[in-house]
């Protein structure tokens, strides 16, 4: 039988592993990685950017549109 | 029985707000603590979220969870990308929360806090969280189309390009106000200067790890820049209390208004990597750890709110901003309520990443009632100090002196009592030379944050250092409009200019960057300059114009949303947006009236530039003085044909969609919906929330 700690100690990394990926993903940490990803899902593996490549065209889009508030 | 319990709960939240509400309304003894203020909003603010937004959901929008999204339909893993609704929900606040709902409810506290607090409450709850959540319904049923292209398609050709001028107008308004809320704070005061400029070249040096040591890497390196920024905030006393050091970074207003013209145009013209982004990085982190801190503070010390409910200056003689407290309450608070900004946000990134149009509700107006809160939270800052230190701060000189015993003698006698003795220990006590006359907001907002965090951590000894914090917060806060602003403002102008000679439109070409970045920093900068200039300290004039180009480009949103929502048939429902709209109509046409046409020289443009006129004809006027004052009669006249422009503009969209919803009533023309057709999700559909 499964202590209840160990358990519980379980279910807390996991929580805290959530968090820390949404922490990531907000801030676009995990931008490159989610786009491998996604471009590997859509079969487009062979035209994958370089993490360098696509961390400049993001800026590029993000700073041409309005992404700030008074 | 478990709905029972929820109802149970739902009613003991209704009632906790009631009450609460009724307290903070009814209250008139000598001070109210600030937990009443954090009931009410938190539970009004739960009740219109479970209450309101639902009805919107279910009635008027029918969000549907089995229609795919553009962001699963039209995946790239770039611009539409699925994206959890929590993480959104941060990107979406990240993105709408900006220095107004801090600035805006600070300046309003002049009124009291009642009034403001009312309006934070209530124009969130029935028209900001509207606007916002309806326009990124409107954005995602059309493939995340911006304002301006739904204005043209929904309203007329005519209306899109209006929106896009009026999109353009409002932004170099709205720059050259932060500006000089930013030039207001650092102002004769070495240690915030440093601490800002310092921030720049941390900056540049993350723009360069980020680019070529660890392309990408955000949160490494944000952390790292966070720390420095947090150093440079301590050294700035070290620079401070060095003579030499404190005077190179002692500069006047006109010296801090060129200095960030030039930032603000090297940001636009420099490739974004280097300045621009990571300054963005480091802004977010430092935005969300002072708005968390602000709020735990507030919750931790709970403190006595000093300023009375209604002041006397509810009859527009205030000496923070002229104007009565209709319409000028509702148009200082803007963006804490409702900003027209957020549409553009609504209808910009945010729909197109979202996972499911149920989220809409969570992340549209679930984020802008997060807004409105950071708005309680400033109006609970600014209200907390002793009401005489607040309008010893915030009051120009040429109203209150500029002398301290004439200043503390004139706001005494309004009922109002502080001393210069408590003004210098308070100034000493923040690390400022004085805290006499400092307009704009920013310093009160700040000397009110630093007294709860000190209390929280620290004591009197961190207060000066609390102090400086909280202006660097607020100065990176408005840094990051004003360098994103003027980029974004650049390519708005670029995009006009390809119209006249092709090669200007070309966003790579160097003239062309080099060419439209000077205009449009010319143009916000000539605001700020005049701002610097106004023997009134430049927010009496400029912050009303703000508000009102702000609040304008609301009534633009709600009406390209009632012209959807008409053309989708939901005419029973149709007050949701038409009330606001009209409201908003109402109140920025009586502003705008009366800040060109008020025949008293404090309140009208056009008054304020016939009395200089005349000062000029009889030769009152000293000679040294004459160029100014004919620039100054400029301004004014300048000020009132920009809201002339503004007002017109509206009016004519107004017309424009008037005469649609006639033809669409009167079924003389088939409502036509630009809507994207509907594609099932791959997704099983979940609950509406999910």
């Amino acid at each position: 039988m499964k202590r209840p700690e160990a358990s519980l100690l379980k279910r807390l990394r996991r929580v805290a592993a959530r968090v820390w990926l949404g922490i990531r993903e907000w801030c676009g940490d995990a931008a490159y990685e989610r786009y491998v990803k996604s471009q590997r899902r859509r079969g487009c593996a062979g035209t994958v950017l370089t993490r360098e490549e696509f961390y400049l065209e993001q800026l590029q889009k993000r700073y041409s549109r309005v992404s700030r508030c008074c | 029985m478990k709905r029972v319990g929820a109802i149970a709960i739902w009613a003991v939240i209704a009632i906790g707000g009631a009450l609460a509400l009724g307290k903070i309304a009814l209250y008139r003894g000598e001070a109210i603590n600030a937990t009443w203020f954090v009931i009410a909003s938190v539970c009004c603010f739960l009740v219109a979220y479970r209450l309101y937004s639902a009805f919107i959901s279910a009635k008027l929008l029918a969000l549907d969870n089995t229609r795919a999204t553009p962001a699963e339909r039209l995946d790239d893993g770039r611009d539409f990308v699925p994206t959890n609704k929590w993480v959104l929900f941060g990107h979406h606040f990240a993105a709408i929360a900006g220095p107004g709902p801090l600035v805006g409810p600070t300046l309003a506290a002049q009124f009291g806090y009642l009034p403001g607090t009312l309006w934070l409450i209530a124009g969130s709850a029935f028209a900001g969280c509207v606007q916002d959540f309806i326009i990124l319904f409107c954005s995602i049923r059309r493939d995340g189309k911006t304002l301006g292209e739904m204005a043209r398609d929904e309203v007329s050709k005519r209306g899109g390009f209006i929106a896009q001028i009026a999109v353009l107008a409002i932004m170099i308004i709205l720059l050259g106000v932060v500006a000089l809320v930013i030039v207001n704070a650092l102002k004769s005061s070495p240690w915030a200067t440093f601490t800002l400029a310092m921030t720049i070249p941390i900056a540049l040096l993350l723009g360069v790890y980020l680019r070529y040591l660890r392309p990408g890497r955000v949160l490494e390196a944000s952390l790292i820049g966070v720390a420095l920024v947090l150093f440079v905030v301590v050294a700035g006393q070290w620079v401070a209390d060095s003579p030499a050091w404190a005077h190179v970074f002692t500069l006047s207003g006109v010296a801090l208004a060129f200095a960030i013209m030039a930032y603000g145009f090297a940001a636009s013209a420099l490739p974004v990597w280097l300045l621009l982004a990571p300054r963005d990085y480091l802004s977010a982190f430092i935005k969300a750890g002072a708005i968390f801190s602000l709020a735990a503070g507030i919750l931790i010390v709970r403190p006595d709110v000093h300023m009375p409910a209604l002041t006397k200056f509810v009859d527009g003689t205030g000496p923070v901003f002229a104007g009565k407290i209709f319409p000028f309450c509702f148009i200082t608070i803007a963006c804490g309520a409702i900003s027209g900004f957020h549409s553009l946000i609504s209808s910009g990134t945010t729909p197109k990443m979202i996972e499911r149009e149920g989220h809409a509700r969570f992340i549209g107006y679930g984020a802008m009632l997060l807004e409105s809160f950071v708005g309680v939270m400033a109006m609970v800052a600014a209200c907390a100090m002793q009401p005489g230190v607040y309008f010893a701060i915030n009051s120009p000189p040429a109203i209150v002196g500029a002398a301290g015993d004439a200043a503390t003698a004139t706001i005494s006698s309004w009922g109002y009592p502080v001393d210069t003795a408590t003004m210098a220990n308070l100034a000493h006590a923040v690390g400022e030379q004085t805290l006499f006359n400092r307009t704009g907001g920013a310093p009160s907002l700040a000397v009110g944050m630093a007294q709860i965090f000190s209390h929280t951590i620290g004591g009197e000894r961190l207060l000066s250092i609390w102090y400086h914090f909280a202006i660097m917060f607020e100065a990176l806060f408005i840094l990051t409009v004003l360098d994103a602003g003027t980029r974004v403002g650049r390519f708005m102008v670029q995009e006009l200019a390809g119209r006249v000679w092709k090669p200007l439109g070309r966003t790579g070409w160097m003239p062309g960057i080099l060419f439209s970045s000077a205009l449009i920093v010319g143009a916000w900068g000539y605001f700020l300059y005049q701002g610097v200039i106004d023997p009134l300290g430049g927010i009496n004039s400029l912050w009303p114009l703000f508000g009102i180009a702000n609040q304008l480009l609301a009534a633009v949103a709600l009406v390209v949303a009632t012209t959807i929502l008409m053309k989708m048939g939901k005419l029973r429902w149709i007050w949701v947006t038409l009330i606001p709209t009209a409201w908003l109509v109402t109140i920025t046409m009586t502003a705008s009236w009366q800040k060109i046409f008020d025949p008293s020289p404090r309140m009208g443009f056009l008054a304020a530039a016939n009395a200089m006129a005349g000062q000029l004809t009889a030769g009152k006027i000293p000679a040294a003085k004459i160029v100014e004052t004919q620039r100054l009669i400029f301004n004014q006249r300048l000020d009132a044909v920009v809201t002339v422009v503004l007002a017109g503009m509206i009016l004519v969209l107004l017309v424009e969609a008037l005469i649609q919803w006639r033809a669409i009533l009167s079924k003389r023309k088939t409502a036509v919906l630009h809507e994207s057709p509907y594609v099932a999700t791959r997704w099983a559909a979940g609950g509406e929330g999910d």
